[in-house]
């Protein structure tokens, strides 16, 4: 039940990190006591950024958190529990190898000093119990879990949740896991509840079974924010969203009162960037393909579900989602980094391949999302970056590494690519984010290949370097190369693609070739897996 | 016979205190997220200076307690170096050991071949006197020193401090999980600093065992590695107090046949036997073949927990060997 | 504010990236000096016989020279995984095996001496290879940890050893040890000097590994596969052969140091055969991690610390024990100059 009262504010605030990148620019959030109010916003709008601000683990640049109109100074984020702010993380705060009674006590430190069953000792020594010393002391060196076993009974039965406090939280399910954590921060007294995209890892039963559970403690009076992507749920909880885009606050609306179509394109926006002149080609035979491809991410959970995918020689496939839809994993089993659990993969007419090394050998160029990680050794120099993938080019049959002609190879590279480099001995880790993002280029594409996987190519790139970028994809398209585009940016999508297909879920739920793209039907199943409407009764999932 | 059974079991029980007191330290120290493979060093200083202490005030319980401290002071610089300033846990810890051989040798020279007072085996006060008098076993179990004793004993203590205590779970946490630890407001520093300086503690306590117990001297190298079969131990155990005990009872009669089949002739007890046996148990139970076992059976439960690494209940501290620095 | 503000640092200033092994030295230096006088040494005095008397006679010299062959082979041993990322803790396990497999060929084998020469060398050189496997292995395949199999794998060795000579290789008279080895199987020493072929074998391995690391492709994929493993699999590099054929080498190289010391210095098997080499490797790859050469001069200074703590035990009071505590101040310093390399310290002077 929805009062009137504000329980929380936030005002004005802004943040920004290193490289001028503004993750919250004056935003303002108001929360009203006792309602479900959803955040909604694509990757790298600002939510987490905001939600990390008012949960003690950033400090904000300037602006300022009240809770019931009283000003906040959280330092850290024991201070935003202490104030009753309760956080259930996207990846949970959970110790897998302790009980979820001992992962809830911890940090509390449960006195049996100060529990009322000690009244009879306390009473003896009453002097001595009283001196804070001690007390200290006793807290460290003893734990009071009979106590606090039951008041965590209390509460999981209070909230009809059956659960076993001695069990280890390694044997719990995902979604008992996240129960444990919703416990966790009501045992700590939270009258705010922040969840951060909880329904990413559950089940269409468990995400159910959540909802329901979020309803009961509302109605037990607690306030309630959800993070998400993922439009569709948020319409069937929610009493009013708030929609973020590029660090800023689009607006706050209620929820009754609005369409999806229109909170997809307050989250997505209607802005064009740039235009893009490509020229016609014909499309050849097939450069890569999958089939029936199942594939599971970095924590185990599954990230594809079966996806079929042709690209064909001389076109770009774009490949439209909301960040975490499985895009990732698509491109690194394209790319034969990924192993993926079934489904294959075909280049061209050669035999089944299985290591990196098969797939560059096939002529597969691969530019990963994440530069650093994975696209190039930091630390080493912008020559032994550039010349790794071809290496056997610069060495002779005694296994011996041409240094001179590698170098002249390099600095031809540098050339050619406008790559801003002193010489070629500078690290890689002093290179700007669109010099490296040019380099890694550079490298995949000077080999010719049949097929070139691009993950956010032009994320984090200045301008003119992203200009730059697109023009050396089109040439590539133009020569002769299958290209997989993966952008968050649906307009260098629907511009630079030949093909377009939604990723949404681990699934493809729409392909349309370029001219005949609706950009406002591939908002929807971007971001809520069907181009209908749902209803605001049930929680719609991918068709 | 029986005058060997009882010799071995009395000495295995004496050579497994050393063994067990300095793991329960190590337990703890690695539950709190940090290896110290430096517990050899901080052995040594603990024997030395316990040694030298029982030297001159005449007291060997003063001399444990100086180990024990001494053994808490030269751990902290472990301590510092892998919590404070983030360096690599195996590096400082071949440091400390290599330290502690430096230091002690070089001290120590003053007190190779002197004798102090020591500490007498006998009964336990009180029930002392009827349990030892029970055959076989009494003589063997209940007549030792009050180290032994006492490692025996710290073991339900520490399995307690773990598991029933604040503290001990602050420690175990900021060990698996550094970061949810410090989002609930634990200091993990403070927490890292009190495990690592806690096993010193303990590893200190294990080397005045050496010297004023089991050795009654002071040699150079005199604990000749037993810090690292106490590491080894460790991992073996799975990082449990209690099964350590059982781990070095098992790495005890190990170093005690050692010991005692130096002085009696075992082949002479195998007499009669079949000769391809007596060969084959002569091979195994050989005493310089012996002291390999240890490492051994180590590395094949190592392998075993890194075949089966996605078991969450298997294995070291999730975050042990890694140093922790909050991201802002 | 704090008293001590810490920063973490974007890059390494050039000054401090080429001088802190040289702090790192001085430092250790000082602070071994601090101990020295705590016990009522003059540290100028026994510095002066650690470090400059060797070089005033050409005993002191060949003395150096014959400490470092040992120190130098098997730092390589250290050195090329840690280019991959690995740990070697095991060098002295390597040696002894080395040795062991050394002394049984030369004791057992009647041939020519140098055909006997090489077999030795063969063979100290595979039982090294065979005792750098099994880490090398257990990391490729399963994840093993490669710090704590490679320790206790020299534990393993040292044991061994220790079983052979009161063993299967102890020799006549009793004692621990084997029988000496014969002429045949003794390294040649070249003229009227104490020098042996070790140290031209110690030289052309310093040369290989400046090659395969600098020069060669292999070398890249290792340096590569060390600066970020990931982006190397995702090049094509085989990263578990990598790590198997880095450890391996890493074994060869160390038994074959452990065949070296055994026929060209001690002439039998023994305990203490290696007084720790492997453990000051460590400390000697960590100061000359930026390439062979590095490893060339740190292995020199320490050494001439061996050498020359024997001269300061044989002429004054100090303990040969002092090279063990400078040896671990230098590692202790190693660590702090390598935070204060990553980090920006500065002390508020008001607030304390």
């Amino acid at each position: 039940m929805v009062k009137e009262e504000k329980i929380l504010e936030m005002r004005s605030i802004r943040k920004t990190f290193p490289g001028n990148v503004i993750a919250n620019d004056d935003v303002d959030l108001a929360i009203a006591e006792g309602e479900i109010h959803g955040l909604l916003g694509e990757n790298g709008a600002g939510k987490s950024t905001l939600m990390k601000i008012l949960y003690g683990l950033y400090s904000a640049d300037s602006g300022d958190i009240c809770l019931h109109g009283v000003p906040q100074d959280f330092t850290s984020p024991r201070d935003a529990i202490d104030a009753g702010i309760g956080m259930v993380h996207q990846h949970f705060m959970l110790i897998p190898r302790m009980s979820v009674l001992q992962n809830c006590v911890l940090g509390r430190q449960e006195n049996p000093l100060e529990s009322p069953r000690s009244g009879r000792i306390t009473d003896r020594f009453e002097r001595l119990v009283q001196n804070e010393t001690v007390r200290d002391i006793a807290g460290l060196l003893s734990i009071d879990l009979a106590n606090s076993k039951a008041k965590l009974n209390a509460i999981s039965d209070d909230l009809g949740m059956d659960i076993d406090v001695e069990a280890k939280v390694s044997t719990l399910t995902v979604g008992e896991q996240q129960r444990i954590e919703i416990l966790k921060a009501l045992y700590w007294d939270a009258d705010i509840l922040v969840l951060d995209e909880p329904t990413a890892v559950l089940s269409p039963t468990e995400t159910v079974q959540l909802f329901r559970t979020l309803e009961r403690l509302v109605d037990n009076g607690l306030s309630i924010i959800i993070i998400t992507h993922k439009l569709n749920e948020l319409t069937s909880i929610t009493d009013r969203i708030s929609v973020l885009r590029d660090g800023k606050m689009i607006d706050t609306v209620e929820t009754a009162d609005i369409s999806e179509r229109d909170l997809a394109e307050m989250m997505v926006g209607r802005e064009v960037s740039f235009d893009v002149v490509k020229d016609e080609t014909t499309s050849g035979r097939r450069a890569i393909s999958a089939s029936s491809l199942h594939a599971k991410d970095d924590h185990g959970f599954t990230a594809l579900s079966g996806v079929d995918i042709v690209i064909n020689e001389a076109e770009i496939v774009g490949v439209a989602g909301v960040s975490g839809n499985g895009q990732i994993e698509l491109a690194e089993c394209l790319a034969g980094v990924r192993e993926p659990q079934s489904g294959d993969i075909i280049v061209q007419d050669h035999d089944i391949l299985k290591t990196p090394s098969d797939f560059i050998e096939a002529g597969v160029s691969y530019i990963p999302e994440d530069r650093l990680k994975y696209g190039c050794a930091p630390e080493l120099t912008v020559m032994e970056n550039l010349i790794i993938k071809d290496r056997q080019e610069f060495t002779n049959s005694r296994g011996v590494l041409n240094f001179d002609e590698a170098r002249a190879h390099t600095e031809q590279m540098i050339q050619e690519y406008n790559i801003r480099v002193p010489n070629t001995e500078v690290s890689a880790e002093n290179l700007s984010g669109g010099n490296l993002q040019k380099l890694i280029i550079a490298r995949e594409i000077h080999r010719e290949p049949t097929a070139l996987i691009a993950c956010q190519p032009t994320r984090g790139v200045d301008v003119g370097a992203i200009e730059y970028i697109q023009d050396v994809l089109l040439e590539q398209r133009e020569q002769g190369t299958g290209i997989l585009l993966i952008s968050e940016e649906l307009d260098e999508v629907i511009q630079m693609s030949d093909r377009i297909v939604v990723l949404y879920n681990g699934e493809i739920v729409h392909r349309t070739s370029a001219d005949e793209a609706d950009r406002e039907k591939i908002s929807r199943l971007m971001t809520s897996g069907t181009a209908e409407e749902s209803d605001s009764e049930s929680v719609g999932v991918a068709s | 016979m029986s005058s060997f059974v009882v010799g071995l079991l009395s000495v295995t029980i004496a050579s497994t205190a050393p063994l067990l007191l300095a793991a329960l330290g190590e337990v703890i120290s690695q539950r709190g997220g940090v290896i110290n493979l430096g517990i050899e060093g901080v052995m040594l200083i603990g024997a030395l200076s316990g040694f030298a202490v029982a030297g001159i005030t005449g007291s060997p319980w003063l001399g444990l307690l100086t180990a024990v401290i001494c053994g808490t002071l030269f751990s902290a610089i472990h301590a510092f170096l892998c919590v404070s300033l983030n360096a690599d846990q195996v590096i400082s810890g071949v440091m400390l050991s290599i330290l502690g051989v430096g230091m002690t040798t070089y001290l120590g020279t003053s007190w190779v071949g002197k004798s102090v007072t020591t500490f007498e085996a006998s009964a336990p006060p009180l029930v002392g006197g009827l349990l030892s008098s029970i055959p076989i076993i009494g003589p063997a179990f209940f007549v030792h020193t009050p180290t032994a004793y006492l490692a025996f004993l710290l073991a339900p203590v520490v399995w307690l401090f773990l598991y029933r205590t604040n503290l001990g779970l602050e420690i175990m946490a900021v060990g698996e999980d550094p970061e949810t630890a410090d989002t609930a407001g634990i200091n993990v520093t403070k927490r890292r600093y009190a495990a690592v300086l806690i096993g010193g503690a303990f590893a200190g306590a294990a080397g005045a065992h050496l010297s004023l117990s089991l050795a009654q001297l002071w040699a150079t190298e005199m604990v000749g590695g037993r810090g690292y079969i106490a590491i080894a131990l460790v991992i073996f155990v799975q990082w449990s107090p209690i099964r350590a005990v059982f781990g070095s009872v098992l790495f005890g009669i190990i170093s005690a046949f050692v010991i005692r089949s130096q002085s009696v002739d075992f082949p002479g007890l195998l007499f009669g036997w079949n000769e391809g046996v007596q060969n084959a148990l002569g091979g195994i139970f050989n005493p310089t073949v012996m002291p390999m076992y240890p490492y051994i059976v180590t590395i094949v439960v190592l392998t075993v927990i890194s075949i089966y690494a996605d078991r969450d209940d298997l294995g070291a501290p999730a975050a042990l060997l890694e140093s922790y620095t909050r991201s802002e | 504010m704090n008293p001590i503000e810490i920063t973490p640092r974007t890059e390494t200033p050039d000054w401090l990236a080429w001088s802190s092994p040289i702090l790192t030295i001085v430092a250790a230096l000082v602070a071994g000096a601090a101990f020295l006088l705590l016990l009522g040494h003059n540290p100028l005095w026994v510095y002066q016989i650690m470090f400059v008397q060797p070089f005033t006679s050409v005993s002191g010299i060949t003395n150096i020279i014959l400490e470092t062959v040992p120190l130098l082979i098997i730092s390589l041993a250290v050195y090329f995984p840690l280019k991959a990322g690995l740990w070697n803790i095991g060098g002295d396990g390597q040696f002894y095996l080395g040795a062991i497999a050394a002394t049984w060929i030369g004791l057992s084998w009647d041939v020519p001496g140098p055909v006997l020469i090489l077999s030795m060398m063969s063979a100290g050189m595979f039982a090294g290879a065979m005792w750098g496997l099994i880490p090398g292995y257990l990391r490729a395949k399963w994840g093993v940890n490669e710090i704590i199999v490679t320790l206790l794998m020299t534990l393993i060795g040292i044991q061994l050893n220790q079983y052979m000579i009161q063993g299967p290789l102890q020799g006549t008279g009793g004692y621990p040890a084997s029988d000496t080895l014969s002429a045949e199987a003794t390294l040649q020493t070249f003229g009227a000097t104490r020098l042996h072929l070790g140290v031209v074998i110690a030289l052309l391995l310093l040369a290989g590994m400046y090659v395969l690391i600098k020069r060669m492709t292999f070398g890249f994929q290792v340096s590569f596969v060390g600066a970020n493993p990931d982006a190397a699999q995702q090049s094509g590099i085989d990263t578990k052969k990598v790590i198997v054929y880095t450890m391996v080498l890493g074994g060869v190289l160390a038994g074959l140091a452990g065949m070296i010391q055994l026929a060209a210095d001690a002439g039998r098997l023994q305990a203490g055969l290696s007084p720790d080499y492997g453990f000051t490797a460590v400390a000697i790859a960590l100061l000359g991690m930026k390439g062979p050469l590095r490893v060339f001069l740190a292995s020199l200074f320490f050494g001439l610390l061996t050498a020359g703590a024997v001269s300061v035990a044989s002429t004054t009071p100090v303990d040969v024990s002092i090279i063990n505590i400078i040896q671990a101040l230098v590692i202790l310093f190693i660590l702090t100059t390598s935070f204060v390399k990553a980090n920006k310290v500065v002390i508020n002077k008001e607030v304390l």
